[in-house]
């Protein structure tokens, strides 16, 4: 008996279910970020202010009672904006993670499935996007699409597509090596079936890893392009923009703009990662 | 009969499985004397291999261990951290199932060899006859090639036979052999058991040989130990328990392989192996064994000595030469 | 050359024509050798030929590297033969799928990869039944408990998932699958190889017990001459590729002809056994 041969040795509860414990850590990441998006949401009901109409007589205002984390150069409420705000800042990147997952899951178990040429080229291609930096080609998109959501979301789903499909081909090679693939293609179920019934669902675990990380890095890159200008236009509420205009304000000594928006993508950055990190072992110990 | 190389008396390991300390070894007892080879046969979870692991202090950290084991009378569990070292350096060796897990893939066979000896202070030009010379002792005749060949164009059989030379560095009084050809080919194996006959035989090298395969361990052992879900159940002379085994579970593994030239059906134990965190409070073999009785469910049999035989079975006399197992198909584990 | 020839194996054609008929089969992989460009080509089957009867029961032994085990994947279509013919049932295995494919599935070697680890046992019985029977759900149900009933299973296992199972339950499970497909030929490939030893003899005598029940031919990859011997009615010996003797497996077993076959049985451990030495082999 091996040490590993230990652990393997599980006696399981007699209905021979996964027990479901509950992981205290991952249900408070989890809570936070559900309610996170249930603000963005539910902005129009919760947001005590308008996000885009401000009052000049009172911009720059310090935190009150009435706006709690005061107010921006042109006197909208902060708390507002940043409430706003989430909606954009973060469905920006669940549509990038979205098309990119699509296109990653396609080309990666259609490589490992079909193999051969097809496997070798598609290889091929995602290794090139995956050497172009996501946001030089988001640059460029915006140089032919112009500003806006979709010349970035495009791009960076396009640049995202790479990060998603290397790790699951690899991962989905060795699957699919496995006994119990030849067995149900000797059953002679078509590719299609073993693909959607077998084959995906026993590499879903690393799909919501890599998703999750990468939803992660989604948000920052989406937020430089709009701190840069390239992304979604002001007076639009978006994180990235409300860092980019507070800066103003920051160097007049009203810092809060800039650091609240700045504090919101560094707290959902590293709380993905850290839900990213745990299905990543989860995923792990199922495999 | 001269003093034990190694002796273990009550040994228990206990490890945390699933977040508790559970028994993996239950009290096992016994000795290897200078030049023996003693076989520890089991299946998956016998502890076997934790056996091994204990005796060579590889325990994991959170391990637990009660009762001794002693090399030529000096507590191996009592070892500074240099006597350790001294120990593993000098003593003893281990071989395992598995070479390609336990050789590193980038470096040459010669890194792996000579390493042991370089660290010592010997020579590079000595190390290399000395490590050529290991490798002819092995069967290896072109060991100059070899030492620049890397572990990947090696066959399975040629690399056991590398880490054999390897363990052989340090001129062991005692080899711990873990499965050491259970991934081998047959006739391979047989040229790996030729070899470490003729090592035992040239070198008064004393081999522990574990192995879940009672037949070879009766073939090449002096003594064997049979044990099951942590426990041994039955030790003595190999030959006297192949021929006649008197712990039921040795019975009927020996007739659960079929032998050739016979197409009786074989016997059946029912159900599967068990850990010894999984066995009940009495004989760890009781809910396999048609002959257990209440007693066997509750009061656990220790180590007694039948005809020559140290078994653990409440009822091994009366028994004797009579256990069978039924040879029905349906039985499931 | 004897793997030339055709070998007329087993009691002579009670049962018709050879469900399995296996001629001239030749398989080269193409390998590239270390730090060149070249490939080399790797003749792992050469020159296999024979036959299997309805419901008959072949070995095929060897070591690794042998063949045997390129000749099962080709035999079931998951590998295709540089040369020769496979007829089941006297006509070619085709690339279509379904219908042909059914008549021949296979048990693996590893019982912790031949099942899908996300299915339950039931449900893995049910896919199976679905694609090819007509039955309904009840029908489908009370087929998969026919067939666990078979292998020695029951209704407590029909809701567990494989990592509830033991190693020898998951090759029971597989076995099931199999025959759910209603094969003509089951191909063990090292099917019992990776059981404990009173787990092995369990899905032995079980192997021997479903041959009497129904109707279903047997091949039987193994490197264990012993094993064989308890489920087979004939045997071919491979080395290096190739057939080097072929008889039924009692005869092979007591008084093999050749040199390969030989050494192989003076290599099986027994009591009295002094283990031999070749110069530098392995």
């Amino acid at each position: 008996m091996s040490l590993a041969s230990v652990n393997l040795v599980t006696v399981e509860p007699a209905s021979g279910r996964r027990r479901t414990r509950l992981d205290p850590a991952l249900a408070g990441i989890g809570a936070v970020l559900v309610l996170l998006v249930l603000a963005a949401v539910l902005a129009p009901l919760i947001a005590p202010y308008s996000p885009d109409q401000g009052n000049i007589l009172i911009a720059n205002a310090p935190p009150s009672p009435a706006h709690l984390l005061g107010t921006d150069a042109v006197g909208r409420d902060i708390v507002s904006r940043l409430i706003y705000g989430a909606r954009l800042s973060l469905l920006g990147p669940a549509l990038i993670i979205a098309l990119a997952t699509t296109a990653g899951v396609t080309l990666a178990i259609s490589a490992v499935w079909i193999g051969g040429w097809y496997d070798v080229v598609v290889s091929r291609v995602l290794d090139l996007l995956f050497a172009i930096p996501g946001l030089l080609v988001a640059i460029i998109a915006v140089a032919v699409l112009g500003t806006g959501l979709i010349a970035p979301v495009l791009a960076l789903s396009l640049a995202y597509t790479p990060y998603i499909a290397r790790v699951l081909r690899s991962v989905a090679l060795r699957e699919r090596r496995l006994a119990y693939i030849e067995s149900v293609q000797l059953a002679g179920f078509s590719g299609w079936a073993i693909c959607l019934r077998h084959l995906l669902p026993n590499v879903m675990p690393l799909i919501r890893a890599q998703a999750t990380l990468a939803f992660g890095a989604a948000l920052v890159d989406l937020a430089a392009i709009s701190y840069l200008g390239l992304g979604v236009q002001p007076p639009t509420p978006e994180w990235g923009i409300m860092v980019s205009d507070g800066q103003a304000s920051l160097l007049n000594g009203y810092p809060l703009e800039s650091i609240s928006a700045g504090f919101l993508i560094v707290v959902v950055v590293v709380l993905v990662n850290l839900l990213g990190d745990r299905f990543a072992i989860r995923a792990e110990e199922a495999g | 009969m001269s003093a034990p190389l190694l002796e273990l008396d009550r040994l228990a390991v206990r490890l945390p499985v699933h977040g508790e300390l559970s028994t993996v070894i239950h009290d096992a007892s016994f000795e290897i004397a200078a030049g023996e080879a003693l076989g520890l046969v089991g299946e998956s979870g016998s502890g076997k291999s934790m056996t091994a692991r204990a005796i060579m202090r590889l325990l994991p950290p959170r391990a637990e261990i009660s009762g001794s084991v002693s090399y030529l009378g000096q507590s191996v569990p009592g070892f500074s951290r240099s006597a350790l070292r001294d120990f593993r350096a000098t003593q003893i060796a281990m071989i395992y199932q598995d070479p390609r897990a336990h050789i590193n893939p980038v470096r040459t066979n010669g890194d792996f060899l000579l390493e042991a000896m370089l660290a010592q202070g010997v020579r590079p030009a000595a190390a290399r006859e000395r490590a050529v010379g290991l490798l002819a002792q092995v069967g290896i005749a072109d060991g100059g090639r070899r030492l620049r060949q890397y572990p990947h164009q090696m066959s399975g059989g040629q690399l056991q036979r590398i880490m054999i030379a390897a363990a052989l560095v340090t001129s062991p009084r005692l080899l711990l052999a873990d499965e050491p050809t259970t991934a081998l080919d047959v006739t391979t194996q047989a040229e790996v058991m030729a070899i470490l006959g003729d090592l035992r035989v040239e070198r008064g090298l004393a081999l522990l040989f574990i192995t879940h395969d009672l037949d070879l361990a009766a073939a090449v052992t002096d003594r064997m130990a049979v044990m099951y879900a942590g426990m041994i159940v039955e030790i003595g002379s190999s030959q006297t328990i192949h021929q006649d085994a008197l712990h039921p579970y040795t019975v009927g593994l020996l007739r659960s392989r079929p032998k050739i030239g016979s197409r009786a059906r074989i016997w059946v134990i029912p159900g599967r192996p068990v850990s010894a965190f999984e066995a009940g409070p009495g004989c760890v073999f009781a809910a396999r064994c048609p002959y257990a009785t209440g007693r066997c469910r509750t009061e656990r049999p220790g180590l007694r000595e039948v005809e020559r035989q140290l078994v653990a079975c409440h009822r091994a006399e009366e028994l004797k030469g009579s256990v069978s197992f039924s040879a029905e198909a349906a039985i499931s584990d | 050359m004897i793997s030339q020839q055709h070998h007329q194996l087993g009691p002579a054609d009670p049962a018709g024509p050879p469900i399995l008929q296996v001629r001239g089969l030749r398989k080269v992989f193409k390998i590239r050798s270390e730090g060149s460009r070249r490939t080399e080509n790797l003749v792992a089957v050469d020159g296999v030929s024979f036959d299997l009867p309805p419901s008959g029961s072949l070995g095929i032994v060897g070591e690794s590297g042998s063949g045997k085990t390129t000749v099962a994947r080709i035999i079931a279509g998951l590998e295709q033969p540089s040369a020769g013919t496979v007829l089941v049932g006297g006509s070619p295995l085709a690339r279509r799928r379904r219908r042909r494919r059914r008549r021949v599935q296979m048990v693996f070697q590893d019982p912790y990869s031949s099942l899908d680890p996300r299915q339950t046992i039931l449900a893995g019985l049910d896919e199976v039944l679905r694609l090819h029977t007509k039955s309904g759900k009840s029908g489908r149900r009370a087929r998969a408990l026919e067939l666990l009933h078979q292998v020695g299973l029951d209704e407590r296992h029909e809701n567990l998932r494989p990592r509830s199972l033991s190693g020898g339950q998951r090759q029971r499970v597989a076995i099931a699958r199999a025959l759910a497909c209603g094969p003509e030929v089951l191909i063990l490939d090292e099917a019992v190889s990776a059981l404990d030893v009173s787990v092995q003899g369990q899905v032995l005598n079980l192997l021997a017990e479903l041959r009497t029940q129904i109707q279903v031919a047997y091949l039987f990859v193994s490197h264990d001459l012993a094993v064989v011997q308890q489920v087979t009615d004939d045997t071919i010996v491979m080395h290096r590729g190739r057939v080097v003797e072929a008889g039924p497996t009692d005869a092979i077993l007591t008084s093999p002809a050749d040199d390969y076959t030989r050494r192989l049985l003076a290599a099986v451990p027994r009591p009295g056994w002094k283990p031999s030495r070749r110069a530098d082999g392995g």
